[in-house]
């Protein structure tokens, strides 16, 4: 008999360098081989391991019947299972059709739910999705958000309901009978050796402070790779030094326009302000604006 | 789990070691945790060696007669294997 | 009333009895033996007497019977020796989705009991010798058969590759039954037409077509195992032989029902049966992107492989 540790978040939230961190950690703070990164920590909503355990073809169920068996799903695992199970997933915290939590609190031993900025999380999510910034804000702001489901297709995992970006961290935040860890992705970013020592000790792991150590240093690169890509698709080059630059955690400033930011925190500015991330003030926005518009010298210059 | 292996390592299958003649190789499972292991030709010619109780050094001699190879390397190599095989559960030693 | 009984049925390689048509399967042919496997409605028990294995959907009792059940569709009981089966439908008749998990999980439970190896798995026959696709749901086994039944090809099976390892000369593939269960997208790039083709569960925009004019009927020898496996991002394409090991581990994976499986039959004698069919039939790990556009080449490319010549 066991129980569950969820590491959960909005999509693009950040859980995959706190994942590296604590296989490497699992490991005693040494080098892991990353490249293999699905079998650790992997998804709570893999369908596989769903259809094995339940006897089924979930493909041949509807995605309401799926959702009402994955809690006897989590509850199997956890009577049969003996060591605690970690799980990455991005489900909102949501009922069943049939009006229980999909994640059962009497087999949940605790969540690490990892917050990110909306603004940054937007511009991840919409280079994920190969979308539009714009369809994607539409997205986070869509309660029927849900992953894999893929309409007229089959995806290798079962539907997970978002709910809005912000419906999506409050239904976590306010869950009760949860125990909980709450992580910012900016904070796991600028204090990693105190945030992955923080989730260790969370998940009952004995962690001496040369392995907490030894795994940041193990995972430097990762994160550096992760935050290559976030960057990636912007047009500008990035110079050797971009890394270290600071502000690293706020690329949204380079990337969305000013309607794009206002949109977001009108959107979710309640939520944004409750987890400690600032808002934008009317002058930066206008600013911004001003220096936007193409616009004709009144006076000539007199060269 | 580490264990020492010396040449009067008396070495056994383990009885519950679920295993099976795939072609040429042997294929083991480790039920509890459900991992699967391919031996290669000498690798399967050991494991059925092993079927009985039978001293490392006793095994690694008898090898030594049927491959060609210095016998210290043959002995060293035997070692290496006996010891994956009992850290992953699969051979009991004495 | 309608006295006359419904007309036995073939489901691989049994005779089937059945109290209520299944029109997913071909009549049967074959010669005057009695039926293999009974199947009609009845009482289902909400629990077996001595449960040693109660998952959430199957309960495997001390004596080997079971009972599946999904809510608000049916429960089935499948005796000991799994030649007969009992159906509860949840409300009214037999329906559409009642068939289909018996033609589904109880099937592949069927298979376990009588002594035959299924593999999640489509399975076609390329001039005389069958080549099986398995992976998860999803890794596009269907659509890769339908390629093949397209080509001119015909399926023995689209979902549950039912192999009998004991034959005498090598495994053999028995058929299982004319369908192929395909998601839109597949239809079309199949170019298939979805007017009158049947969506069981009727969200799920999977369409069950019926291909009787493109299915083996005969048993046909198991040649070679093709895993698939999706080739993500920048991972090229690649085929490679697995070794025995892996060979075993992915075939193991690959079983359908596999929990069941080793729940009725036991862990050693699965393994047992695996290794058999490892030690004989090659397996290959295939990795491919999920493109429709391939799909010509690719069957191309497969029996190039097989045929002979």
């Amino acid at each position: 008999m066991t129980g569950f540790y969820w590491l959960a978040s909005y999509p693009k939230s950040g859980n995959t360098w706190l994942r590296l961190a604590l296989r490497s950690l699992r490991h005693g703070g040494s080098a892991v081989d990353f490249s293999n990164e699905d079998s650790w920590i992997p998804n709570g909503a893999a369908r596989e391991p769903f259809d094995q355990t339940l006897d089924v073809e979930s493909s041949d169920l509807t995605a309401v019947e799926t959702e009402i068996l994955r809690p006897r799903f989590y509850e199997f695992l956890a009577k049969t299972g003996d060591e605690p199970i970690l799980r990455k997933i991005h489900d909102a915290y949501v009922p069943t059709a049939a009006g229980e939590p999909l994640f059962p609190p009497a087999v949940t031993s605790g969540v690490v739910y990892i917050v990110r900025d909306p603004r940054d999380v937007a511009v991840s999510f919409a280079h994920h999705r190969r979308s539009s910034i714009d369809n994607t804000i539409g997205v986070m702001q869509n309660p029927a958000a849900a992953m894999a489901y893929r309409a007229g297709d089959l995806a290798e995992q079962l539907r997970q309901r978002l709910l809005t970006w912000s419906g999506h961290v409050e239904s976590w935040l306010d869950a009760p009978h949860l125990r909980r860890l709450v992580l910012r992705y900016e904070d796991m970013l600028a204090s990693p050796f105190d945030s992955l020592a923080r989730t260790a000790s969370f998940l009952g792991w004995e962690a001496d402070p040369a392995a907490v150590a030894g795994a940041v240093e193990a995972t430097r690169f990762q994160r550096l790779k992760a935050e290559e890509s976030r960057h990636g698709f912007r047009e500008n080059p990035v110079g050797e030094g971009a890394f270290f630059r600071r502000g690293v955690a706020n690329g949204w400033r380079d990337t969305l326009s000013c309607e794009q930011v206002r949109r977001i925190e009108r959107d979710h500015g309640r939520v944004m302000r409750r987890l400690g991330y600032s808002l934008t003030s009317a002058n930066e926005c206008a600013a911004e604006a001003l220096l936007a518009q193409p616009y004709e010298p009144i006076d000539a210059r007199s060269s | 789990m580490a264990v020492t292996i010396g040449l009067e390592t008396v070495v056994r299958q383990k009885p519950d070691a679920l295993w099976s003649t795939v072609g040429d190789e042997v294929v083991l499972m480790n039920v509890e945790r459900g991992k699967y292991y391919g031996l290669g030709e000498i690798g399967s010619d050991i494991w059925r060696r092993v079927r009985g109780p039978i001293s490392v050094g006793d095994l690694s001699a008898a090898l030594s007669g049927e491959y060609s190879g210095d016998a210290v390397v043959i002995e060293r190599d035997t070692i290496a294997l006996i010891e994956q095989l009992a850290q992953r559960n699969l051979v009991e030693c004495q | 009333m309608n006295d006359s009984p419904v007309p036995d049925s073939l489901l691989a390689g049994w005779r089937v009895r059945c109290e209520f048509p299944l029109p997913e399967l071909l009549p049967w042919s074959g010669d005057d033996r009695a039926a293999d496997l009974l199947i009609r409605t009845g009482e289902v028990p909400e629990r077996l007497d001595g449960v040693v294995s109660d998952g959430p959907l199957l309960q495997v009792a001390r004596d080997g019977s079971c009972r599946f059940a999904i809510q608000d569709v049916a429960a089935y009981f499948i005796s000991p020796r799994g030649d007969e089966v009992i159906v509860a439908p949840a409300s009214g008749p037999v329906s559409t989705s009642v068939r289909l998990f018996l033609l589904g999980s109880v099937f592949g439970i069927l298979c376990h009991k009588r002594g035959l190896l299924p593999l999640h798995a489509s399975c076609v026959a390329v001039e005389g010798r069958a080549i099986a696709f398995a992976g998860p749901s999803g890794a596009g086994k269907s659509t890769l058969a339908g390629a093949f039944v397209k080509a001119g090809y015909r399926l023995l099976t689209d979902d549950v590759t039912v192999v009998d390892v004991t034959a005498p000369g090598g495994p053999v593939v028995v058929p299982a039954f004319p369908r192929l269960k395909l998601w839109r997208l597949a239809m079309g790039a199949l170019g298939l037409e979805r007017e009158n083709i049947e969506t069981p569960r009727v969200e799920a925009e999977k369409y069950d077509v019926p291909v009787e004019n493109a299915f083996a009927t005969e048993r046909v020898p198991l040649t070679a195992v093709y895993h698939l496996q999706r080739a993500k991002g920048a991972k090229p394409e690649s085929m490679n032989r697995l070794t025995a090991g892996r060979a075993v581990r992915d075939t193991t994976e690959a079983i359908y029902r596999v929990r069941a499986g080793r729940n009725l039959v036991g862990q050693q004698a699965l393994f047992r049966s695996i290794s058999r069919l490892c030690s004989t039939v090659p397996c290959h790990l295939l990795t491919q992107k999920m493109d429709f556009e391939r799909l010509d080449t690719r069957v191309a490319g497969l029996v190039a492989r097989h045929a002979s010549g």
